[in-house]
């Protein structure tokens, strides 16, 4: 059989960095291709190649045996080539039916009615069901990815290009996801399927080729007898053990506890109801539940970066309802946040000046308003050798550093100021696989110090290995907490559904 | 009682409409450029050079309507100047506009000493006369307020319903709004974001060249330094008032308008020193953006550059000035 | 080369070749004039520069727009763009002449400081309003600032037609400052006063507070990052405060200094487009103090130049405005795309290299 796809020593560079190397890849009619690799190894380049968004340095692109020029994503939207981007590519004040029509009404009439019956057709005949009069702004993200997919599709998509796109999602929305999948490739669609997620790609795909540094280390069709481990070590370029050692530990004193807080959004909108909540020092409590459930402001709340409108916030005993952040930060409340350029650092200043943004007024950072030189720079070099923060200097702006570096200038920032209760809001959100390692050590060492942890995160499998207690949020409430020796997947997942009932976290 | 009787004079609502004529011109190209995702505070220097050209224009061909159009062409170049600066160059767009408005005081204001000296200051160009409407322009007080105006005032009504038509009816129209939205998503779905950005500045300073002739080339039929003294700017707070929509910005145009008739005819009556009339319009800008708005949301691109190869070396090499 | 010394150099030849622009676009208005642009650039340059007395006009003109300049630069490095320098010049002027008229009988070393405070306090509760809806609300600075502008500036010239009219003048204007107010002068056969060493002290003051402290520190953390520093525990909302409040106090000074300086009575309209001046030798300086003052120096001596050049030679002073807004786009536009003027003049000996980043750039 003649592959539908054949991607042949495809080489692209960004000045002296080589992001795809000679890369050839093939995906035949039906089948699901799982392209596995880190952050940085180069498949957001490949895809953006084969969608059009960059023309290819050397190398050729056949599509259906005929070489190809893709010159941009409307080209490649012609040739049948569609793409489901890891962020939504929605309007989130248009409808559906306005999103999924966007850019190929070629009249200039537009006949929404008309559009919406052909979008409702198409959502039945796909069986992706949507509602095309409603605003995207009003789906949950399973819907919005629905809507992503039905928009390719309906635009005749032979080839579907999906990236990492089970991240935002449940477990039930991701079987729900696959056996969409599933119907696509009996129709004759085509998958190339990106993610890091090894347990995922082994259940759905057909066939994994591993990218890594912008090369292709291999082609695995037989997934029967393949086991994560050697995907992962192939992955990364070395033997990796994937599970973290976590020593037993008795947990102590209570240090966070929320009694029946509420928070609300900028917006004024209520978004965290009567959360209650204890962590205990030596403690690692994982907050599981899908992106956008009131995690931001729950850590908003807990940090005092939102006001509490209802119910208490308590840090070792003390009452902190209505305190400022920094009062927070002087109570001992370190802050790892979700977004690091938005919330983290300070990109465009120097990654001495980044690991000093909380402390730089105390002694002996600065005496009498005036900043202490020497000792800004001994501290910085310190801390630099200590958290192993690789930069051309502690002078360059920290927007230079890669991500890993980027976090571990928060990391350690943070765990220098020996905090007792410790917030990491997806800590390792887009790292490779050692600095995930390195943040996770840091995690247990401050564990094992003593520390109340509050881990929030959307990859399952990190709070599963992390935690001491699972504790799942479901739009703003606490579906409840789950020692980790009785969690499963499948109980977790149907409370981060919002099922409710604690036989649900226990079911198997 | 004098002072309402203001109200029961048609005279009162045809000037409503004749003040609020360059600022509804105005107001509506702020909403193109702003719906498609460059925000346009340099309004005020694109009205200018259209006061200015579409003066110089009539001056010298001697005709009102070629003054129309070269008070577009001026306008469009400082339009396309900032097209450039926000589109291509990506910089700040607030700070650009100060330039671009900085920019047309001085072509305008030299120029106008180039060509007029300094003494000869009230040389007088073609200017177009009310045109009434047969039959409706005879209607009682309907008649002379809606239906005697000048030609342009028309033409703002007419564009405004082109241009609702245009961005709610249309194809092209959502794909100018979602260039506005989210260029991305726009992009991806294989339509030229920066081609409708530059299409949509350009528009809105050929709207703003229309709105300056309205300035100069229906009645003053001359020009001065700064003539347009703040409109662009009440238009931008139009533009905002008017939550980015054509129906909204012109309705807040015309309440601007009326703010203005009404200033000039309460100095007839009232004994307030001139300064506070002057005030007047700026105040009340102020006032309705500060106390009817609430935490207006524009389109949610507006002022951020479209960059096609996002996240591969941003940020820490964007200069301070860049982008927001 | 080290970094920083590459970006300086850099920076200066984006400079240059933004002045080039201005005056190649003035050149040939002038050529098209039948003006001879050469002698009108040495009358501006003369005017500017050579001889005491012009060199003390080009240092008087300087001293607001130092003083507006850093404001601007202060409230734009914390992201606020403030284009209300103009009321707030215009209302803190009118504070300093109502003390300076109205206090009578003070000594010079208590007066001067008064009328100073009175314009600082003026001019920093003016620009507090945009702040505040800015800061509280979101509400879009930049058109509420500009606003305000037309507010303040007609305001004060009521004030000057009216209850604070010279009884009897002809003009519009306020009555003279008590002579305890004004300022000495510091260079003979010229106007130039100790405003002037005041500006260059602020300058300094701003430099240090700015890199040197922990003040500093945050409100640069603030301007560039805002919900990072909240996120760190900084009180974001205090140092925004204090930004745009010092940005407008010295909006204030800038009018003051010119009053007690050397008109020592206001006259409607008595300062034009200041407020808007200051913000293109806030760009010019690229926000940085040093910065501010060599370009406020410099656009004052243009401004001084101006005056001489129309005098001799006929040619308006409002190509100043041509020169400024083409120095903010230019100035804006290269800072932005960030060329590397020394790595493109290197290139050229390495063909391939230097086309590869001029694309880049």
């Amino acid at each position: 059989m003649e592959p539908v796809l054949r991607v042949h020593n495809i080489t692209k560079r960004f000045g002296s960095n080589v992001a795809n190397d000679h890369i050839s890849f093939d995906l035949y009619p039906g089948e699901i291709h799982a392209l596995l690799g880190e952050n940085g190894a180069g498949k957001s380049t490949l895809m953006n190649v084969i969608y059009g968004v960059y023309g290819a340095d050397e190398g050729e692109i056949y599509l259906n045996g005929k070489p190809v020029e893709i010159s941009s994503p409307k080209h490649a939207i012609e040739l049948g080539i569609g793409m489901v981007h890891q962020h939504f590519m929605l309007i989130p004040a248009f409808t559906v039916a306005e999103n999924i029509v966007l850019g190929m009404q070629k009249e200039l009439r537009l006949d929404i009615k008309d559009a919406e019956a052909k979008i409702a057709a198409a959502s039945e005949k796909y069986d992706l069901r949507v509602d095309p009069h409603a605003l995207v702004s009003t789906l949950s993200v399973g819907e919005q990815q629905r809507v992503e997919i039905l928009k390719v599709l309906f635009r005749g998509a032979k080839i579907l290009i999906l990236d990492e796109p089970t991240a935002v999602l449940t477990p039930q929305e991701i079987t729900e996801l696959f056996a969409t999948l599933e119907r696509l490739k009996k129709d004759g669609v085509s998958i190339v399927f990106i993610s890091h997620k090894l347990n995922e790609l082994m259940s759905i795909s057909d066939r994994i080729s591993i990218l890594r540094r912008g090369k292709i280390t291999g082609c695995i069709d037989d997934l029967a007898n393949c086991n994560p481990e050697a995907l992962a070590s192939a992955m990364v370029g070395r033997q990796v053990t994937l599970g973290v050692e976590k020593p037993e530990q008795e947990a102590g004193e209570v240090v966070l506890e929320l009694d029946h807080l509420s928070v609300c959004n900028e917006a004024k909108k209520e978004i965290i109801k009567e959360f209650s909540l204890q962590i205990r020092a030596g403690e690692i409590v994982g907050l599981a539940g899908v992106d956008g459930n009131g995690q931001s402001e729950l850590v908003k709340g807990i940090t005092g970066l939102l006001p509490a409108t209802g119910g208490a916030i308590r840090i070792q005993g003390v009452d902190m309802t209505g305190k400022t952040p920094r009062e927070f930060i002087d109570a001992g409340v370190g802050h790892i946040p979700e977004d690091r350029h938005k919330q983290g650092l300070v990109l465009s200043m120097s990654v001495k000046e980044n690991l000093f943004l909380e402390t730089i007024q105390d002694r002996p950072y600065t005496k009498r308003h005036l900043l202490q030189k020497k000792a800004i720079q001994e501290k910085a070099k310190s801390l630099q050798e200590f958290y192993d923060i690789r930069a051309a200097s502690l002078e360059v702006p920290a927007g230079a550093l890669s991500g890993g570096n980027q976090q571990k200038i928060i990391v350690g920032r943070i765990l220098e100021q020996d905090p007792k209760l410790l917030v990491a809001v997806h800590p390792t959100r887009g790292l490779d696989i050692g600095a995930t390692e390195f943040v996770h050590k840091c995690l247990l060492k401050a564990r094992a110090e003593g520390c109340a942890i509050l881990l929030v995160s959307t990859e399952l499998d990190e709070i599963l290995e992390l935690s001491d207690q699972i504790a799942v949020i479901y739009e703003g409430e606490c579906m409840g907490v789950v020692r980790d020796r009785d969690a499963t997947k499948e109980g977790i997942g149907l409370l981060m559904a919002g099922v409710k009932g604690t036989q649900a976290a226990t079911a198997s | 009682m004098e002072f309402l009787n203001i109200f029961l004079t048609p005279d009162f609502y045809s000037a409503t409409f004749r003040l609020a004529t360059p600022l509804m011109l105005a107001a509506l190209g702020g909403v193109i450029s702003e719906r498609s995702g460059v925000l346009n505070m340099a309004l005020e220097g694109q009205i200018l050079m259209g006061a200015f050209f579409g003066y110089l224009g009539s001056y010298l061909f001697q005709n009102v309507w070629l003054g129309v159009l070269t008070a577009m062409v001026g306008s469009l170049f400082l339009a396309a100047l900032h097209a450039f600066m926000s589109i291509k160059v990506k910089v700040n767009q607030v700070v650009s506009a100060v330039g671009l408005n900085t920019l047309a005081l001085g072509i305008t204001s030299t120029l106008f000493r180039f060509l007029f000296g300094t003494d000869s200051q009230m040389a007088s160009c073609p200017g177009m006369a009310n045109l009434d409407i047969p039959v409706l322009s005879d209607l009682p007080f309907v008649g002379p307020v809606l239906f005697s105006q000048h030609p342009l005032t028309y033409a703002a009504v007419v564009l405004l319903i082109l241009l609702n038509l245009f961005l709610f009816r249309t194809s092209r129209g959502l794909e100018l709004r979602a260039a506005g939205e989210n260029p991305q998503a726009l992009d991806v779905a294989g339509v030229d974001v920066i081609r409708i950005r530059w299409l949509a500045v350009l528009t809105t300073g050929l709207f703003c060249g229309l709105a300056g002739a309205s300035l100069t080339l229906t009645g003053l039929n001359t020009f001065y330094d700064n003539l347009s003294s703040g409109r662009g700017f009440i238009a931008y707070a139009a533009v905002v008032f008017g939550k980015w929509t054509p129906v909204g910005a012109a309705l807040a145009a015309i309440l601007f308008g009326a703010g203005d008739a009404l200033q000039l005819r309460m100095q007839t009556i009232f004994d307030i020193p001139y300064y506070f009339y002057m005030m007047m319009p700026y105040l009340i800008t102020f006032f309705a953006l500060v106390f009817f708005m609430g935490a207006a949301k524009g389109p949610a691109a507006n002022s951020i550059p479209f960059e096609k190869d996002k996240g591969r070396r941003r940020s820490a090499r964007r200069s301070r000035m860049g982008g927001n | 080369m080290n970094k920083r010394a590459r970006a300086m150099v850099n920076y200066l030849i984006s400079i240059v070749i933004a002045l080039l622009l201005a005056f190649a676009i003035i050149g040939a208005l002038l050529l098209w004039q039948g003006v001879d642009p050469v002698e009108t650039f040495m009358a501006l340059f003369q005017g500017a520069f050579i001889g005491k007395s012009n060199l003390g006009a080009s240092l008087l003109l300087a001293t607001p727009l130092i003083l507006g300049g850093l404001g601007i630069a202060l409230s734009f490095r914390c992201g606020i763009f403030n284009i209300g320098g103009e009321g707030q010049l215009y209302l803190g002027a009118f504070a300093a002449t109502w003390l300076g008229v109205n206090l009578v009988g003070l000594p010079f070393w208590l007066h001067i400081p008064i009328c100073f405070l009175g314009s600082m306090i003026f001019g920093g509760l003016w620009a507090l309003i945009p702040g505040y809806l800015k800061i509280s609300k979101g509400y879009n600075e930049t058109v509420t600032s500009v606003l305000l502008n037309y507010v303040g500036v007609y305001f004060v010239n009521y004030a000057l037609s009216s209850f604070f009219k010279e009884p009897g003048a002809l003009n519009h204007q306020s009555p003279k400052i008590q002579t305890s107010a004004m300022l000495s002068k510091i260079m003979s056969g010229s106007e130039l006063n100790t405003s002037f060493l005041m500006a260059l002290l602020i300058v300094a003051l701003f430099f240090l507070i700015f890199y040197k402290t922990d003040v500093g520190f945050k409100l640069r953390a603030v301007g560039q990052n805002a919900e990072a520093s909240r996120t760190s525990g900084i009180h974001t909302r205090k140092y925004l405060l204090l930004a745009i409040i010092v940005s407008g106090a010295l909006s204030g000074l800038a009018g003051s200094a010119q009053v007690m300086g050397y008109q020592h009575l206001m006259v409607q309209n008595f300062s034009p487009n200041t407020g808007y001046d200051i913000i293109a030798v806030a760009l010019m300086g690229n926000l940085h103090p040093i910065g501010v003052l060599i370009a406020g120096i410099f656009l004052g001596a243009l401004r001084s130049g101006a005056s001489v050049m129309q005098i001799m030679m006929g040619v308006p002073v409002t190509i100043l405005y041509i020169i400024q807004g083409v120095i903010i786009l230019s100035i804006l536009g290269f800072s932005r795309a960030n060329i590397d003027f020394i790595g493109l003049v290197g290139g050229l000996f390495r063909k391939k290299e230097s086309q590869s980043m001029a694309k880049e750039a």
